[in-house]
């Protein structure tokens, strides 16, 4: 397992976001996170992305205890994110944007900076290929002196996944990545994600388009109320009287 | 932002080199290079505040007391242990950037508009303590006789080789804040001003840089402290209150927020305003604080920046003005068709 959650708890209050949701994620799957909105999806990312701290509970990355870690730790052991409302850096380029995302492989500091040594132009000249290779393989190079505040509403989502790669992840957690996208978009969007799949990435995925997350997901965990009501694969969850329940109600005897 | 092709920006940088090389000879008037070497100082102060606001979109409006503990640092050490100018200048511009540093451990966890606060009241904090620490600041008195530079042998005392002085100085750090923004270190501080949370998952530990903003900032800001000391040679508290704090934000906000070039524009038109218009001296705070108010409603971002200072959230107020009415007009000539 590359990534196993263990009893996470995270209240706002009286507010149960996260109730006591374990799940493991295996290295090279897809895992998708479904559930109504309101369900604890976006605050169990933020809750192993670090962002916001878990109350209790444990996040394991392969086998090492990471829920009490800083974002930045939290990003350099492999672990990258998109977010569902998108945050670019708005006033920065595309490409300086992607090279941001970079920022965890590189050591060059102050001195390095000023003095433009050996280390530091190694340096900018891999991050600044890489970052081309990144953009071209979203589609994004024309763009890339734009600033991400311009880019249209697909332009920025691929905008932030491209970011998201920028730090070479292991893992890559994708909050809503395909809202707001028309049919032809998502049918892009499914083909980039197997490529990324090919690649070796796994993929940790919150999505409302369940014809997406049928297509993509190797296994599927439902929340609702913030508890885990389900978990298995694409057959299995759509038969699943909770699932139904949890979406469409209870019928009525 | 203003965008030149690189062949017309080399002879364009070549150009002003040559002219600021020549400029002592220009004016001719003793009285002009200094308000030229007075331009360079402050062009330090609002590059390095720039360096704050611009950058990494924190505030502070305690840069006048920085620009203080710069000055008395290197105007006391060389005055009780009469160690040069070469000596206390950079341990002025060192002990500033240090308390720079815990003014920083302490106040940057702090949201915007508390940040705001502790700053300014740590530059009010400072000058009181000038004003009152008698046995080393001499209070109220301030401090005379604060010697000249001089290397090998060369004086810096005519105004003309101070102007130099300042001159190489100042290109110095535009230079180096330059090459700070354009490298990994200052696309984390633009990144932590476009968006913290983002910044942080993308690897940057936001307090460390902020931090390390903050000291690099008060390093050049105490250096333009130690250099107008031994330029001007008498300091005293009221040079550094909260209205030099004011007057260098206002040239960043003028210059404009987030770019090279910005605070040096802005440093360069308020430093000339006041020679332009002599009679109005009397009302220099008012102008100032009119030309603030008036870059915050017509052009936030200033003359050459790259983002405004005070930008809400979501969309300007005026734009939101403009927006309500083009709703409302909507809304009027649905009514009417309904009708």
């Amino acid at each position: 397992m590359i990534l196993e959650i263990r009893d996470l708890e995270k209240r706002f209050g009286g507010l149960v976001a996260v109730n006591k949701v374990s799940l493991s994620v295996a290295e090279g799957t897809t895992h998708a996170i479904i559930g109504p909105n309101g369900a604890g999806k976006t605050t169990l990312f933020n809750n192993i992305s670090s962002i916001i701290p878990a109350d209790s509970g444990q996040v394991v990355w392969r086998g090492e205890r990471i829920e009490r870690l800083p974002p930045q730790k939290v990003s350099a052991k492999g672990i990258s994110r998109t977010f569902q409302n998108i945050r670019l850096f708005g006033y920065m380029s595309v490409f300086d944007n992607v090279l941001t995302g970079t920022h965890n492989q590189y050591k060059s500091f102050v001195w390095a900076a000023v003095s433009h040594n050996a280390r530091y132009r190694r340096e900018d000249k891999e991050g600044r290929a890489f970052v081309m290779d990144i953009l071209e393989k979203v589609g994004l190079v024309d763009k890339r002196e734009e600033y991400a505040r311009n880019l249209s509403y697909g332009e920025q989502r691929k905008l932030e996944i491209a970011r998201a790669l920028a730090a070479r992840p292991q893992l890559l957690l994708l909050d809503e990545p395909a809202a707001g996208m028309n049919t032809a978009e998502t049918e892009e969007f499914d083909r980039f994600i197997r490529e990324l799949r090919r690649e070796g990435l796994t993929l940790l995925l919150i999505e409302h388009d369940m014809k997406l997350v049928m297509s993509l997901a190797d296994k599927i965990t439902v929340l609702d109320y913030g508890s885990k009501i389900a978990e298995g694969t694409a057959a299995e969850i759509q038969n699943d009287e909770r699932v139904i329940e949890a979406y469409l109600g209870k019928r009525r005897v | 932002m203003i965008s030149i092709s690189r062949k017309y920006r080399l002879v364009l940088q070549l150009c002003v080199g040559l002219l600021l090389i020549a400029l002592p000879y220009l004016l001719g008037n003793q009285y002009f290079v200094r308000i030229a070497t007075m331009i360079g100082i402050y062009v330090v102060l609002a590059s390095s505040l720039n360096l704050i606001i611009g950058f990494t979109g924190m505030y502070s409006l305690g840069h006048g007391a920085f620009y203080g503990i710069g000055a008395y640092a290197s105007a006391i050490l060389s005055l009780s242990l009469h160690w040069p100018f070469w000596v206390t200048m950079p341990l002025a511009g060192l002990f500033t950037a240090m308390v720079g540093a815990f003014l920083g451990l302490a106040t940057l966890r702090l949201r915007q508009t508390f940040l705001v606060f502790g700053t300014l009241a740590f530059g009010e904090i400072v000058r009181i303590l000038i004003m009152n620490w008698n046995s080393l600041t001499r209070g109220p008195m301030g401090i005379p006789g604060i010697p000249v530079p001089s290397l090998f042998g060369f004086s810096f005392k005519n105004f003309s080789n101070y102007y130099y002085l300042v001159l190489v100085f100042a290109a110095l750090v535009v230079f180096l804040i330059a090459r700070l923004y354009r490298s990994r270190v200052g696309r984390a501080w633009v990144a932590i001003r476009e968006d913290e949370v983002a910044a942080s998952t993308m690897g940057v530990p936001v307090f460390g840089y902020k931090v390390l903003a903050f000291t690099i900032s008060c390093l050049f800001t105490g250096l333009a402290g130690a250099f107008y000391g031994h330029f001007v040679r008498y300091i005293s508290a009221d040079q550094f209150g909260m209205n030099e704090s004011f007057l260098i934000l206002t040239m960043v906000a003028l210059g404009g927020t987030g770019s090279i070039i910005g605070p040096v524009i802005g440093a360069v038109i308020l430093m000339l305003i006041p020679e332009l218009f002599r009679f109005l001296a009397q009302y220099r705070s008012v102008l100032y604080g009119a030309i603030l108010i008036l870059v915050i409603v017509v052009k936030p971002e200033g003359l050459a920046g790259v983002k405004g200072l005070f930008v809400p959230p979501s969309g300007t107020a005026r734009f939101h003005f403009r927006k309500q009415k083009i709703d409302s007009a909507a809304e009027g000539q649905a009514g009417g068709g309904a009708a």
